[in-house]
């Protein structure tokens, strides 16, 4: 009902473009969607090397197909500390976004890797098909 | 050819991007224009804007009641159909009459209800509706509305978009657009079904070819009326607004790239699920409205729950600042067992709708609040059997040529009755109120003049009411 699929047993004449608060509250809130940004955080843990810019160019590539712009690099480096000092604030939080240890990886990474994922997995480039 | 040149060449958006000259700044470019704005990127759609001139009315709630209640049975009595019950119309009234799969030739259908005068004014309403019929000294009763639609979809398109096709935006979408939303926490144009869902759907509250973000709200009739208002595990507030700010920043660089609107709209829908986050389980919470408030609206339980729930809402939407709120129930479309079917609707309606005005009216918000109750149309004064072996089964057909809606609140005149049907209620004879001609009147009670509410698309100005309608006077308080 939030995304307006058509009834699939009826004809449907126009699809109506909707943009709503509501899909933003799923896109972001909704369990199925928070592990699909874990899993994604998971990902780029195993398959990028260590160095920020290596898991941000990876990340990039698996969800636009593209490489981050410069600037685009600078504000998710920004917020990658914002979002490791909010971890370091508030330990505890840490374990609820990323429950998994990956060797060679500190959890706090990890964790925060998850909300960056989070923030690509709800880009309007990356649910509007371009 | 890289995988960044295929990508350049094959998106629409960078379609916009590349095209010489731009044309995705030209889109944009229009855009502030009509906003009537600068080209700064960062507008709000929903800032509230002045209306045409000093309006009575601050919101609106419209009470949809799907499939074209039974005006003859509710709120026009006919005595006149008795004698001629069981037999066909007069020739004179059907020679000429096409509609789609009416019988002209049915025979003519007495209603069964006892009709009694209410409140000063006397207005007559039917034993089904005695709430409704409490409130009669409020209420404008137009008896001579019409249509030009003969089935449900298009008649409702008619009723919220103004025009039998689908594409246009609603009136919500249309008031939302020319006020903008006082509420900063809550959608500007929320939608609560309750019932079986109306044929129209998603283009009863859609923003046609206006930016989506005018487009209305559904919360959900059952269960929570709207869900994932909580943050994953883990994630705090604060985090939550660290994310939206980049976000939001990156988005924008998308937005200032190509230009396109529904990014802009995407942007802020993302802003007001934040703020919806904190607001939203506030507005659901009804543990501080009192014993008598709940019982009057009849929330707890029995068949008024769900409209009375949704009744309830729209009276602390109306308090939060929502601008246009609409409560659709479904269906009234009674082609069979009419009798049974319309008590069972007005057992689930009547109470509540009731509640809503008086509820209103005592927290003195019924003066900026414009209340309009009614279908797509009405229904027929000859019979409608399905099923020849039962005819107690018997119903009523469409009937766009003669209906009755009601009105309340901020900018109407209650306590009278407008307009007048013939002796069989088959057509208007006096005062006749088409669609556009309603539609005109509520945007004036918003300070709105209908004409002048446009929005330019292909190539030509569009607005709620198309190329008619007149405001009625006689309405106006």
């Amino acid at each position: 009902m939030t995304f307006d699929a058509p009834n699939s047993n009826l004809s449907c004449t126009r699809r109506e473009r909707t943009n709503t608060p509501l899909q933003a509250l799923n896109l972001m809130n909704d369990p199925v969607f928070f592990e699909a940004a874990q899993g994604l955080a998971y990902r780029v843990m195993q398959e990028s090397s260590g160095a920020f810019r290596d898991r941000l160019n990876y990340a990039y590539d698996v969800t636009l197909g593209r490489a981050p712009s410069a600037h685009e690099a600078e504000r998710m480096g920004k917020y990658f500390d914002e979002t490791l000092r909010h971890l370091g604030e508030s330990p505890q939080t840490v374990s609820a976004l990323f429950p998994n240890q990956i060797a060679g990886v500190p959890q706090i990474d990890a964790a925060a890797w998850v909300e960056l994922s989070r923030v690509l997995l709800n880009l309007d480039e990356f649910i509007t098909r371009e | 050819m890289d995988r960044e040149q295929f990508r350049r060449i094959q998106t629409r958006r960078s379609f916009f991007q590349e095209c010489a000259g731009g044309v995705g700044i030209m889109a944009l470019a229009q855009l502030m224009e009509q906003e009537g704005r600068g080209a700064a990127l960062d507008v709000n759609p929903l800032a509230p804007k002045p209306p045409h001139f000093a309006p009575k009315a601050k919101n609106v709630i419209f009470m949809f009641m799907e499939g074209g209640p039974s005006q003859i049975d509710l709120f026009d009595p006919k005595p006149g159909l008795e004698k001629w019950s069981g037999k066909p119309l007069p020739p004179s009234m059907t020679k000429d009459l096409r509609l789609a799969f009416t019988k002209p030739n049915a025979a003519v259908l007495a209603s069964p209800r006892k009709f009694q005068p209410y409140g000063k004014s006397g207005i007559e309403f039917s034993d089904y509706i005695p709430h409704i019929g409490s409130c009669a000294d409020d209420l404008c009763l137009v008896r001579s509305m019409f249509t030009d639609a003969f089935n449900h979809h298009p008649g409702q398109l008619l009723l919220f978009g103004g025009s039998i096709q689908v594409g246009r935006p609603t009136m919500g979408a249309w008031v939302l657009y020319g006020l903008g939303s006082e509420s900063q926490n809550l959608p500007g144009f929320v939608v609560l079904g309750s019932g079986v869902g109306t044929s129209g759907g998603t283009s009863n509250w859609s923003s046609g070819f206006l930016p989506s973000t005018y487009r209305g709200v559904v919360l959900r009739s059952s269960g929570d009326p709207v869900l994932y208002l909580s943050n994953p595990p883990g994630v705090t507030r604060d985090m939550q607004r660290a994310e939206l700010d980049a976000l939001k920043d990156l988005n924008q660089e998308h937005y200032a790239e190509t230009g396109d609107v529904e990014i802009a709209s995407r942007i802020s829908s993302y802003e007001l699920a934040f703020r919806m986050q904190m607001a939203g389980p506030e507005l659901l919470d009804f543990s501080k409205e009192s014993p008598e408030t709940l019982e009057m609206y009849g929330v707890k339980d029995g068949p008024t729950k769900q409209f009375a729930t949704n009744c309830l809402l729209a009276r602390r939407m109306v308090e939060r600042g929502v601008r246009f709120v609409m409560l659709t129930d479904a269906s009234w479309d009674d082609h069979t067992d009419l009798n049974r079917k319309l008590k069972r609707h007005c057992d689930a309606a009547d109470q509540p709708t009731a509640a809503l005005i008086k509820d209103l009216k005592q927290r003195g918000l019924l003066d900026s609040t414009l209340v309009v109750w009614g279908g797509e149309f009405g229904r027929t004064p000859m019979v409608e059997i399905r099923d020849p072996r039962d005819e107690n089964n018997a119903g009523r057909d469409h009937h766009p040529l003669a209906y009755s809606m009601f009105l309340a609140g901020g900018g109407i005149r209650g306590g009278q009755v407008i307009g007048k049907t013939d002796e069989l209620c088959m057509n208007v004879v006096e005062d006749r109120v088409h669609v556009h001609d309603l539609q005109a009147t509520i945007l004036h009670c918003l300070g709105l003049e209908h004409t002048r509410l446009t929005y330019h698309h292909m190539g030509r100005d569009f607005r709620l009411t198309d190329v008619a309608g007149n405001v009625v006077g006689k309405m106006l308080g």
